[in-house]
């Protein structure tokens, strides 16, 4: 059931420049996610500690060594038993390190991918609770990305950030620690760089935010198109239209390059820079220590230590800022998800509590008035009435509002005036699902998913999946033959493609489903417009059976399967221009005659 | 570009020299400045350092700039390449690779492979150069030192190398997992409408966290396999550093090396240490892309359309225009599956208006795809003025017809851009005539903005009878010399219906109308019933009346 579009919609592109407490708010949000893991980061982050403490503690003791077992000034001696419990030492320290490391690598990969995880479930929950609207107004291959790339973006961004951000902390603060203790004039010009590099960073930070949002969003649209041509490929190339879209996607192909330059070069940026200052610092360090050397202000060995430190400071130094940079790639990737998680739903959230009573399916449309987009106006001061075990027939030309009305019963929208109620009960007032359980509707487009047909079948009612049953309904509508001569008859695996079945095929097997699900209310939107009209007029009998006792709506325009409903409407441009069963209709020689003479007068 | 490509290297490599002279500078410092007592010494030696670090910098600039760009470029071309095949090949191998895949193979794949290009470029030569710098410089100090830490290496990479080779089939399982997950995904977005109406989004939640939770566990698997790589290989290379004291000591007693010899020593090995974690990231990242470069290639080395069309193009114009459609002895079944079309031999003659009838499932529309030159049959032939359509160009061939399909597709755009699709050339004149024949011009000119009206994502803002006649008029503008309407005008109430088949009549072009109603089909001049994939049938309904048992059924059934 489709209609005219809702406003919005494919929604601007133009954003407003992002600001860095809109990074915090963005991480905020990601923190629970993590903080469900508290005890296994804190097992990577006592892992890192252990690994980074080996990084600190492992230059001292080289020092050591060569200052107490090999520099000794003038004389050539190794004092072997000292080398020897030195290289113990060292020895115990490089294992304890691998396990350490080796540990929080596994630790984060498994959390990381446990977050993600979480987060594509949350996407879904949240994205099968949106309305209609939403899928009607947003691009499928956009969509499809969020839950793709800019999931990913989060992993990678975020996982490796922690642990990073970790080990440099204690890295530093021991180095600190350490280089203090031993020099602190050279101390002071290791940390000099401290303020230069944060000062870079956060320049190249900021940009990076908005130019990995930018990233994204072009990878979004390219993906939609990718999506559209790939899911039309029939219809593009039968069209011979491959060059428009060719076009098409070297446009938005460009766009993501682009983007992606951009953002790369500009944080790419980041790393030569610190590396110039790390060096500067190391080559500082070294020409310092080699003067305060000379005075004997400071050991040999501790210039050793000191150059490793340096290293082995500022590398992780470095790789925070970087880190920090990639991290505004997850934040882009988390903006673009909590944007789509954040839609609202206005129709879909109203949860109610559920009634007792069974709905026994009076349904009513009372003074209903409807638009997609304001100041067009597709059902206006629609009045119609449906009792259980009455058919009603809803005709009229195409765009007349038949398709919109059901949309307003199943509640895809709301009614903008007067309402539409079941049992007497504005169907606002109900619990959405109970609703829509008690209806079944057979759109346009047979719809099927990826299973079997068994489980297609039983698709609206899944704890009747006996075989015995679903071979029922399929036999009431008229199925089984064609299912039987399939390779594997009800077990075989659908595509949504499904060449197996042509289109008649399809639908009789949503037909099956609607018959199986046992609905108090039956809507078939031109259930059989793509059945021929031997299979169609056997149907009607099974489509007869069914609707005895419930409510059912019948939208078509073959006025044959039309003619026995109880009462018959006539939609005009949104307006009920005639109401009556096809007697009193033909005896009145309005609209319906007409559409009726014109079907079989040829 | 290649001039880029070109520099980005060897920016990499004045980079990496600038590193490697480092430690060796820093011995200087050490041996001559300070022990040796050459004071003076220390200043420029520190002076040369600074100039070197800076050209090092401003290279490593450069070379980011050209890995970037390069890298991007490359990605951009082979995501066309790959698309350009995706319009290109046959729809039998659309449907076999399956348009999920091809989906992850367009996006996750080619990504996979740019990103391994640009840190290869960035990386790659930066790795071997370290190590052959660095051992060269400690060849230069002591041989004996410079054995330990070859074997080191030889042994670290000996290890990734294992390591890596057992994870490649890994990362082909991986992508698959991907497919999946991007199948599931698309399956729910386009069936939104039914999930809902079924209540069924508990269902489909379960079904997703499945599929969401196969693919976790195979990244998971893929991750732990590569969290080895790193302790390992420090591991070996901190051994490295044990065995450099020990033996270094021993060698700066005999007086072999001095000290500073060892601290250069030792440095250099933590800068290979850094040197071969970096070759690891490459090597990781080239590993994993193998995997997506063969899933490309599987795109880029199937046959497209063109390579199967065995006879060149020539002046067949003529033969569509003025040909007629020849079925002789057609079979076709779809890959794996059972015959859809058995025998089917006929003539629809051209110009005229030629109908194909039959019950649901009897092979009208996959008798059409084939006419159309989607699909070839699997066996018999297909003419059109003489000339088999085995050895036609299946591009020349449709931009011949028009094919207007049950269900009517339309993309997102205005409405100017899907009319005009199958005629790029065509004017805002041409596209009304089309749309008042297809009777939608009332719609267009109803709309705000006319022809640039916007049209979402699968024509989900228009009525079905709307999208129809959209698609119709689109068929249209196309200047057909073959027109096929397959069942396309069934959303239609029967006035609208009736005024465009009126209005088609007047088209002088080959008309072919799939259908399931008698009354639609009763003008035509040549009437084909199926019957299970079979011709049950042929003839002008006069003639089928007289002859045809089944005929007369189907048009009782519909006309009571």
């Amino acid at each position: 059931m489709t209609g005219p579009m809702p406003p919005g919609g494919l929604r601007a592109m133009g954003r407003p420049k992002a600001t860095v407490r809109d990074s915090y708010k963005t991480i905020k949000r990601l923190l629970p996610y993590w903080g469900r893991h508290k005890l296994a980061l804190l097992g990577v982050a006592l892992c890192a500690v252990l690994s980074s403490g080996v990084t600190v503690a492992t230059p001292l003791v080289i020092a050591d060594t060569i200052d107490n077992c090999i520099s000794t000034s003038g004389g050539v001696s190794m004092d072997f038993t000292s080398m020897a419990r030195h290289l113990a030492l060292l020895f115990a320290l490089y294992v304890t390190g691998m396990a350490a490391g080796w540990a929080q690598e596994i630790g984060i990969c498994n959390i990381s991918h446990k977050v993600t995880r979480r987060m594509k479930s949350d996407m879904m929950a949240r994205l099968l609770r949106l309305d209609v609207e939403y899928f009607d107004t947003h691009s499928r291959g956009d969509t499809l990305s969020r839950f793709t790339n800019d999931a990913e973006m989060i992993r990678d961004g975020m996982g490796q950030t922690i642990v990073q951000m970790v080990n440099t902390l204690v890295t530093m603060a021991c180095m600190v620690a350490c280089m203090v203790a031993m020099s602190a004039r050279l101390t002071v010009l290791v940390c000099l760089s401290i303020p230069l590099v944060a000062l870079l960073t956060k320049a190249v930070t900021q940009k990076s935010r908005r130019l990995f949002r930018e990233q994204q969003d072009a990878a979004g649209r390219l993906n939609g198109i990718i999506e559209e041509s790939a899911g039309g490929l029939l219809t593009i190339r039968t069209l011979g239209a491959e060059d428009e879209w060719r076009k098409k996607f070297d446009k938005a192909n460009h766009e993501m390059r682009s983007a992606g330059e951009r953002a790369q070069i500009n944080s790419g940026i980041l790393m030569p820079m610190l590396r110039l200052l790390d060096n500067s610092t190391y080559i500082v360090v070294a020409v310092a220590g080699g003067v305060m050397a000379t005075s004997g202000a400071i050991t040999i060995g501790v210039i050793q230590a000191f150059l490793l430190y340096t290293r082995r400071f500022l590398r992780p130094v470095n790789m925070i800022a970087t880190q920090l940079n990639t991290l505004q790639s997850a934040v882009a990737g988390a903006e673009r998800i909590f944007d789509m998680m954040d839609q609202a739903a206005k129709v879909e959230s109203a949860r109610k509590a559920p009634s007792s009573r069974r709905i026994e399916g009076r349904v009513a449309f009372e003074h209903v008035s409807f638009s997609y987009k304001d100041g067009q106006e597709v059902l206006h001061d629609v009045n119609l009435t449906a009792s259980p075990g009455e058919t009603v027939a809803i005709v009229g030309g195409t765009g007349a509002g038949k398709t919109t009305l059901m949309n307003l019963l199943v509640r895809f929208y709301d009614a903008k005036q007067g309402r539409v109620t079941v049992d007497d009960v504005d169907v606002r007032d109900f619990d959405i699902s109970q609703l829509r359980k008690s209806m079944a509707i057979v759109l346009q487009d047979p719809t099927l998913f990826g299973g079997t047909v068994t489980h297609n079948i039983s698709y609206g009612a899944p704890w009747r999946k006996k075989l015995a049953d679903v071979k029922k309904s399929a036999r009431k509508a008229l199925a089984d033959t064609f299912i039987e001569r399939l390779a594997q008859c009800y077990d075989t695996e659908l595509t949504q493609q499904g060449n197996d079945l042509s289109n008649g095929q399809r639908q009789q097997l949503t037909i099956a489903r609607a018959i199986h699900s046992d609905a108090a209310i039956l809507i078939l939107d031109e259930a059989t417009s793509n059945i021929d009209s031997r299979t169609e007029a056997q149907l009607q009998s099974a489509i007869s059976n069914m609707a005895c006792g419930r409510t059912c709506f019948i939208i078509a325009h073959r006025l044959s399967t039309v003619r026995k409903a109880d009462k018959i409407v006539v939609l005009d441009k949104g307006r009920v221009v005639e109401t009556g069963d096809h007697e009193s209709l033909m005896k009145q020689g309005g609209k319906y005659k007409s559409l009726f003479d014109c079907q079989f007068a040829r | 570009m290649w001039a880029l490509a070109v520099l980005a290297p060897l920016c990499v490599l004045i980079e990496t020299w600038a590193e490697l002279a480092q430690p060796d500078l820093m011995s200087t410092i050490v041996d001559r400045g300070i022990l040796g007592g050459e004071r003076g010494i220390i200043m420029p030696t520190g002076m040369k350092m600074v100039s070197i670090i800076v050209a090092g910098a401003l290279c490593g600039l450069i070379s980011i700039y050209a890995a970037g760009r390069v890298s991007y470029r490359l990605g951009a071309d082979l995501r066309r390449e790959v698309y350009d095949r995706l319009m290109r090949i046959g729809f039998e191998d659309v449907d076999r690779l399956g348009t999920a895949s091809l989906m992850t193979r367009l996006g996750d794949d080619v990504n996979r492979v740019q990103a391994m290009v640009q840190q290869s470029m960035r990386l790659l030569f930066r790795a071997p150069l370290m190590f052959a710098g660095s051992v060269a410089m400690a060849i230069m100090i002591d041989v004996n030192i410079s054995v330990i830490i070859i074997c080191v290496m030889l042994t670290a990479i000996a290890v990734v190398t294992g390591v890596l080779r057992r994870t490649y089939a890994m990362f082909v399982k991986l992508q698959k997992a991907r497919d999946r997950f991007t199948r599931m995904v698309r399956e729910i977005l386009a069936g939104v409408r039914v999930v809902k109406t079924y209540t069924n989004e508990e269902l489909e939640q379960e079904r997703f966290d499945s599929v969401n939770n196969a693919q976790t566990a195979q990244s998971v698997k893929v991750g732990y396999a590569m969290a080895c790589l790193m302790p390992i290989v420090s591991f070996s290379l901190n051994i490295g550093t044990i065995l450099i004291l020990y033996l270094g000591g021993g060698e700066v007693v005999t007086g072999n090396i001095s000290v500073g010899g060892i601290m250069a020593a030792i440095n250099y090995m933590a800068q290979i240490q850094i040197a071969i974690m970096m070759a690891q990231f490459v090597i990781m990242g080239i590993t994993q892309a193998r995997a997506s470069v063969e899933r490309i290639e599987e795109v880029l080395n199937t046959p497209t359309e063109d390579d199967r069309d065995t006879a060149g193009t020539g002046a067949r114009q003529a033969h569509f225009r003025n040909g007629d459609i020849e079925l002789r002895g057609v079979d076709f079944a779809y890959a794996g599956g059972r015959k859809v079309l058995d025998g089917i031999t006929a003539a629809i003659p051209c110009g005229r208006t030629t109908a194909i009838i039959g019950e649901t499932g009897s092979g009208k529309t996959t008798l059409v795809n084939l006419i159309a030159g989607n699909y070839e049959p699997t066996s018999g032939d297909i003419l059109i003025g003489g000339t088999e359509l085995r050895t036609t160009s299946r591009r020349e061939l449709r931009s011949h017809i028009s094919l207007a399909m049950q269900t009517p597709l339309l993309f997102s755009g205005t409405l100017r851009e899907n009319l005009r699709l199958g005629n790029p050339s065509a004017t805002d004149g041409e596209i009304m005539e089309a749309a008042d024949t297809a009777h939608i011009a009332d719609y267009i000119n109803a709309q705000q903005d006319g022809l640039d009206g916007r049209v979402e994502q699968g024509g989900k803002n228009l009525s079905g009878g709307q999208r129809q006649r959209v698609c119709l008029a689109r068929a249209l503008v196309k200047r057909p010399d073959i027109l096929i309407l397959d069942d396309s005008l069934s959303a239609l109430d029967g006035l609208t219906e009736s005024d465009i088949r009126k209005a088609l009549t007047s088209l002088r072009l080959t008309k072919i109308i799939v259908s399931q109603r008698i009354a639609d089909v009763r003008q035509a001049d040549l009437i084909i019933m199926l019957k299970a994939g079979r011709v049950a049938a042929t003839g002008s309904h006069e003639e089928l009346m007289r002859k045809s048992p089944e005929y007369r059924e189907t048009y009782e059934t519909q006309m009571s």
